[in-house]
């Protein structure tokens, strides 16, 4: 086997494991996923007309995935030169493959062809701080996970600012209104993985203090994020400020629920029924009055483990 | 603070790493424990640490040990973005100690206001180790306190356990620097087998050296060819 293959080959085994370690058979993910992707595809086209553009973007940040500099200097140090180009050129080609099919199917040549030049131009790319200066927050004060995430989606958060902005120059209220939301969720992120159990150990508090605490740190942080659009966005649109409130009410009891859900099952991930009953909670908010009191129920009994 | 440990066991599946393990720490007092890789140092001091459930009792003078503990890990881990001085930051709020004045408290001139995690190894290790420090433990695991360090560092390193003993603090080393025990330990036990072997008192260091380099080395390099 060449060393070509073999990475590859080391790739597929990953990813079995991986999908073991879900407790799920990986052949449910193999077949499920390709049908799940299509049905994604099809419903998103059929919704609307920038489908095509949200496809290619999507398609982008799948390849940005594969270019964390930390990542692409293991490939460096372990591989020759042509090997290394060989491996960033085939698994970009990889990646690309379901959405240029389903391109295919739609017989969209230019979008096949654009997808082909993005995969070719991220082959070089790399992703991640070499830098040595850090990146100032307001959020120094209470380490660790809004001074991090900040750092990691500060470009998100722009953008999100900048949208506000846009709406509020065009007059669509949902759409500024639509931005608090994706800061939120953005902040929510933040408590996505789980830090090492030294971090928690390290705390001289009760659970139920240390929770509290996690929730108050993330709680007042969010706010520092989010009061300028808040404000920003009740002023310009005064009709809308119950929709702005309500907005805002679910915001802080989605970041409560991401940090709860963390600790339910810290060091390991959420289980899928517990991932599920956040999923339909977002979707449903008034859900949250459940949800918030179990998982709070939950990370509390499994913390006292630690703590 | 004094620490005893009755019959500590711990298991991995069917493999027992450690398997009975009685030791009785007094205050003041600098312990060093030797084994070689993979004899279950680490897994000890996690379950000391009580970040590894157990078998047996683990037993601290006045309540919680793990509260009053410095666990100085062999090799810390610190998240992306986040800098030397929110790193302390979050270790001393964590115990409820005072976070200000860090610049001045930092002694191994670290660059706090970089991110942690572009630290060279020795650096990671000295901030890790100032971590615990400003924490006023009253117990201390050091596993591999001198990895990576420079020259200057380990000679500080070395003073810093002899002053945290003269201020009646108790101390757990591992190294895989036999010289650096022998420096600053008042006792060495020796792990092999998931069970205390030896211990072994200052007047016996050098025996244990030597102990260690005929079992270490012994003849059996003869099988490597190197030209």
């Amino acid at each position: 086997m060449t060393a070509l293959s073999y990475f590859f080959h080391l790739q597929v085994k990953r990813m079995h494991r991986t999908i073991g370690d879900w407790g799920l058979n990986p052949w449910l993910i193999y077949i499920g996923a390709p049908l799940l992707f299509a049905g994604g595809s099809v419903a998103l086209f059929s919704r609307t007309a920038y489908a095509s553009c949200i496809y290619v973007g999507i398609a982008a940040a799948a390849l940005l995935q594969l270019c964390s500099s930390t990542r692409l200097r293991f490939l460096r140090q372990v591989f020759d030169r042509p090997t290394y180009w060989r491996i960033r050129m085939l698994e970009n080609m990889l990646m690309i493959v379901p959405f240029m099919v389903f391109f295919l199917c739609r017989v969209e040549a230019w979008f096949v062809l654009g997808l082909l030049v993005l995969a070719v131009a991220a082959v070089p790319l790399r992703m991640g701080s070499a830098g040595t200066t850090a990146l100032p927050t307001p959020f120094s004060g209470h380490p660790f996970e809004f001074a991090v995430g900040f750092r990691t989606s500060v470009g998100v958060l722009l953008v999100a600012y900048v949208l506000m902005v846009v709406g509020i120059w065009v007059g669509n209220g949902h759409l500024s209104i639509a931005t608090l939301l994706l800061v939120v969720l953005v902040c929510a992120n933040y408590y996505a993985w789980s830090e090492p159990l030294l971090y928690v150990w390290v705390y001289r508090l009760t659970p139920r203090s240390f929770l509290w605490l996690k929730v108050k740190t993330a709680c007042r942080y969010l706010t520092i994020v989010l009061l300028p659009m808040v404000l920003a966005v009740a002023c310009f649109f005064p009709d809308k400020w119950l929709i702005v409130l309500a907005v805002v009410a679910v915001g802080y009891g989605y970041i409560a629920l991401a940090v709860l859900a963390k600790y339910t099952a810290f060091p390991r991930g959420v289980s899928i029924p517990q991932g599920i009953l956040m999923a339909v909670s977002l979707v449903l908010p008034p859900l949250l009055l459940v949800s918030i009191p179990y998982f709070f129920r939950q990370a509390k009994n499994n913390i006292s483990l630690i703590l | 603070m004094n620490v005893e440990v009755f019959q500590l066991t711990k298991s991995f599946g069917r493999e027992d790493v450690l398997k009975g393990i009685d030791l009785d720490f007094r205050t003041g007092q600098v312990y060093g424990l030797v084994g070689q890789n993979g004899a279950g140092k680490t897994t000890f001091f996690n379950c000391l640490a009580g970040l590894e459930k157990h078998g047996g009792k683990v037993l601290a003078e006045g309540g919680i040990l793990k509260d009053r503990l410095g666990f100085l890990q062999t090799e810390p881990y610190f998240p992306s973005r986040l800098t030397g001085r929110e790193y302390l930051r979050l270790f001393c709020k964590a115990r409820g100690v005072p976070d200000g004045d860090l610049d001045e408290r930092n002694v191994f001139d670290l660059p706090l206001d970089r991110y942690a995690q572009q630290y060279s190894t020795g650096m990671k290790k000295k901030l890790s180790l100032l971590a615990v420090l400003l924490q006023k433990n009253e117990f201390f695991i050091l596993d591999e306190p001198f990895n990576g360090v420079d020259i200057h560092s380990a000679l500080l390193i070395s003073e810093i356990i002899r002053r945290l003993k003269n201020e009646k603090k108790t101390i757990l080393i591992s190294s895989h620097i036999f010289s650096t025990l022998k420096e600053t330990c008042d006792v060495i036990h020796v792990l092999d087998g998931g069970k205390i072997a030896e211990t072994i008192g200052k007047n016996d260091f050098d025996r244990l050296e030597r102990d260690m380099a005929a079992f270490a080395v012994g003849n059996r390099l003869d099988v490597l060819r190197f030209s």
